[in-house]
């Protein structure tokens, strides 16, 4: 039987029995997380089968410290309680939804347990089981290369992992700002860059350094811009404990948020927002017209993408974020995605038009360009992050009120559809 | 109301515009030429203009400035309606005010008047220049166009000098959309980093927009929207012909003369504009030889990949082998020249105005077309190169790049650079 437990960033998991205990490593967000032991199907079985008390492998026996010493400084990070231990534990969710971080004492030195107390996961069994799996196995791959890089790519990531979650711990506005200002110094340098290197005679990638590390570096703030963002929208969108508001920040988070966003675009806006580039390079000059038509064409664009960003972000995998999912959250937000939605297109026209403004001063070396660019670039991101957050409470509101219509409607009427979403907006189609 | 009424609603509400845009599109630019306009076109073009000529019975006939008696006095290489050599070049002026509420002034220093009195000197445009412009000097023979390097311009006023440009295909860049062009300058500003025009450090040129909304694509400076507009200021400013389109020009000798009337009507004008479209298109010649082919095909190759496309486009507006943009590009202080025939003056920038609406800055010049260039010496604007080579050297500004990569060229690949050049070719 297979033990499902869920990691901190929302990603339901499974594991055999015989990893009970052990660390993996969450496919999503890459932290480590604990195999939980198979709870108790009912209440008052307190004893685990015997089958899942495992003798201590060869290998772990080799990395098993001396008695006595510290073996190793982990972090567990929340496990979803068993309802069984909620019933038993009252309050204690909460705690154990916090991170933890605990010294395991070597196999030898772990003394009897005495309760719940101090351990994640609590119970005398358990702390038994831990015994047994405490020392995390260092993973096999790992050994196969050199020391120094393994500590080197561990220290730098938690170096990475640290500054960037200190920054957060202050708060995520400045946190966007900052990535903002970034954002714009690195971009308005690397659109001045851009001609001398397109006119390099070994190509633009060979022009100077300086241009490929204001584009990497514009590609990094505007992924951090994109995994904030996210974030501020999980958190927003997060409905009975899903969501991804726990994401990791590190490099890997920012490119998969990026990727993400980039996903969201081509996935549809990238049609209508294409056609109104389109429109936009071979209608001249442009007339009222002109502008209510191209306005036509973005707003449904930028509405679409927002909706699909949230779906993203509320359940977690950008394949769910289709066509007709889009459509049905979008009836369902109503005035307040509108809103939403009309209030990003000024945000987005007016950056837009503030680059424009901007490039031109850039190229023509006034530093007041990069000044209007970094204001339009912080100000854009902050705006965007505030307007998605209202956009993904009013999701969480309205998949809310879905699910209790739901469940109303099954007492009523057993032949009621389910939610599709049990974090998200059910479907249209169910009965109201 | 039901949400399938609401929707329905919404959708015709937002259909609207669409349809308004569909109807209310520019029509195309396309017209008919007639056999008996054009023949009829093609003698005035090739006439010989005289003071009181017969065919301009409601004026004065040529002059009383003028600087050629005939269309094809200039418009002559290599057949009818092609490009003029360096002596049929055109001098032009601008004065700017020095002295503020003093308005600016630009225009042509012709070359002919019918009698002493009109006759125009440069002193009649400052007192301290001379009466005519100094010959080019032996050591530089081929900046023909160029003034003399010891000859300094008081301040305020900028003299340049125009080469004839050919007319070969004008019916094709007059059908051109100005949507095309526009797309264009919108294309290079994306491409080259969202770069203006008055840069220099990217090849972004600018269509320039008249006061009436239009793009202009003839004339040096892209300051005539349309074929027609072209013909009438050439009949004025170079014939002294008066037309419903452009009175003759005012002589700076005598300026209070006024002519009789008009030297061409309305249904002259449409004749030589119709004959000046039905000029055939260049052509590109392929070579026979394998070998010449194979260089120019090479030399095809490179002119791409050295940028020279970049403001040469190929194809505009769906009229292939154009070369241009048809755009304003800065082309550097080396070829600086200001002043123009237009009338009313178009409005010039001042050192401080770069706003798109103002009109061409001393060193923009519009990309001329490459179709028929390896038989249209010289070049430039003011016919200061004799040669396709040297024409590229002395591209500066937005074209400095691509002529530096050309310089750094072994000599084979600038000779199949030459040699893809050579093979656009006039009509024969």
């Amino acid at each position: 039987m297979a033990i499902k437990f869920a990691c901190r960033c929302g990603k339901h998991l499974k594991a055999r029995e015989t990893s009970a205990g052990r660390l993996t490593q969450c496919p999503r967000c890459g932290e480590p997380v604990a195999i939980p032991q198979p709870q108790p199907t009912h209440r008052g079985v307190d004893e685990l089968p015997l089958s899942l008390i495992r003798p201590i492998r060869r290998t772990e026996l080799h990395s098993v410290p001396p008695p006595g010493a510290v073996a190793r400084r982990t972090e567990f990070h929340s496990v979803p309680p068993p309802a069984s231990a909620i019933r038993q534990s009252g309050g204690e969710s909460r705690t154990q939804q916090a991170k933890l971080s605990v010294d395991i004492p070597a196999p030898s030195a772990v003394p009897p347990s005495t309760g719940r107390s101090g351990t994640p996961f609590g119970g005398r069994r358990r702390s038994n089981a831990r015994t047994a799996l405490t020392i995390p196995p260092d993973d096999i791959r790992l050994r196969r290369v050199p020391h120094w890089w393994r500590l080197c790519n561990r220290q730098a990531r938690h170096a990475v992992t640290f500054t960037v979650s200190f920054g957060f711990s202050l708060g995520t506005l400045p946190l966007l700002v900052g990535l903002g200002v970034l954002l714009g110094a690195a971009g308005g340098a690397w659109l001045r860059l851009l001609p001398e290197a397109l006119q390099h005679a070994e190509g633009p990638w060979r022009a100077s350094p300086l241009f490929v590390l204001t584009g990497l570096a514009g590609v990094v703030c505007a992924g951090y811009c994109a995994a904030l963002s996210n974030r501020v929208l999980a958190a927003a969108a997060r409905v009975g404990g899903t969501g991804a508001g726990g994401a990791r920040l590190g490099f890997d988070a920012a490119f998969t948020a990026l990727a993400g966003w980039i996903g969201c675009f081509l996935a549809g806006p990238a049609v209508p927002a294409g056609v109104a580039a389109l429109y936009w390079l071979g209608c001249g000059d442009l007339a009222l017209l002109d502008r209510v038509i191209m306005a036509e064409l973005l707003v449904p664009a930028i509405g679409y993408w927002l909706v699909a960003l949230t779906i993203m972000n509320a359940r977690g995998r950008l394949l769910d974020a289709t066509p007709a999912r889009v459509c049905e959250t979008a009836w369902r937000l109503g005035r307040t995605g509108v809103i939403v939605t009309l209030a990003v297109s000024a945000v987005v026209s007016a950056c837009a038009a503030t680059t424009f403004a901007a490039a031109g001063l850039i190229h023509r070396d006034d530093p007041a360009g990069y000044v209007l660019l970094m204001a339009a670039t912080a100000g854009g991101a902050t705006a965007t992050a505030g307007l998605l957050r209202v956009l993904g409470r009013a999701f969480a509101r309205t998949a809310r009120d879905s699910r209790r219509g739901a469940e109303s409607g099954s007492q009523s009427a057993s032949t009621a559809r389910p939610a599709w979403n049990t974090g998200g907006v059910p479907s249209l189609s169910r009965a109201t | 109301m039901s949400a399938q009424v609401r929707l329905a609603l919404v959708g015709v509400v937002l259909s609207v515009p669409l349809v308004v845009r569909w109807a209310t599109w520019p029509e195309s630019r396309r017209h008919d030429l007639h056999a008996s306009a054009v023949a009829a076109g093609k003698e005035l073009f090739l006439h010989e203009w005289t003071p009181g000529d017969a065919l301009s019975p409601g004026g004065d006939g040529l002059g009383p400035v003028f600087n050629a008696t005939s269309c094809v006095a200039c418009h002559r290489d290599p057949i009818a309606g092609g490009s003029g050599p360096i002596d049929a070049n055109v001098t032009t002026f601008v004065i700017r005010p020095t002295v503020a509420d003093r308005p600016l002034r630009q225009g042509v220093v012709h070359a002919a008047a019918t009698s002493a009195e009109f006759r125009e000197r440069l002193q009649h445009l400052h007192p301290s220049l001379p009466e005519e412009l100094p010959p080019p000097e032996p050591e530089l023979p081929t900046m023909a166009g160029c003034f003399a390097p010891s000859f300094v311009l008081p301040e305020g006023i900028d003299l340049s000098q125009r080469n004839t440009p050919a007319l070969f295909g004008a019916r094709l860049i007059d059908e051109i959309p100005d949507e095309a062009i526009i797309a264009g300058e919108r294309r290079q500003r994306l491409k080259w980093g969202l770069a203006t025009h008055d840069v220099e450090h990217a090849p972004v040129g600018r269509a320039l927009r008249l006061p009436d909304g239009r793009v202009g694509r003839f004339g040096w400076k892209g300051q005539t929207p349309s074929l027609a507009g072209f013909v009438q200021a050439a009949c004025a400013n170079e014939l002294g012909l008066g037309n419903p389109g452009q009175a003759q020009p005012v002589s700076l000798a005598k300026a209070d003369y006024a002519a009789p009337g008009l030297d061409l009507t309305q249904e002259q004008c449409d004749q030589i504009t119709a004959f000046c479209a039905s000029l055939e298109r260049p052509v590109e010649i392929i070579p026979t030889d394998a070998i010449e082919r194979g260089q120019a095909q090479a030399g095809k190759k490179l002119f791409h990949t050295l940028g020279c496309a970049d403001c040469h486009t190929p194809d505009l507006g769906g009229v292939e082998g154009l070369y241009s943009d048809l755009l304003l590009h800065r082309m550097g202080r080396e070829l600086r020249g200001g002043g123009g025939y237009d009338d009313p003056p178009l409005p010039l920038p001042t050192p401080d105005d770069e706003s798109d609406e103002s009109g061409p800055h001393p060193t923009e010049w519009r990309t001329p077309p490459l179709w028929a260039v390896a038989d249209t010496a010289p070049y430039l604007h003011d016919g200061r190169a004799e040669t396709l080579h040297e024409a590229i050297l002395l591209h500066d500004g937005q074209g400095k790049a691509a002529a530096d990569r050309f310089r750094s060229l072994p000599p084979e690949d600038q000779t199949r650079l030459l040699a893809f050049l050579n093979t656009l070719r006039a009509p024969q």
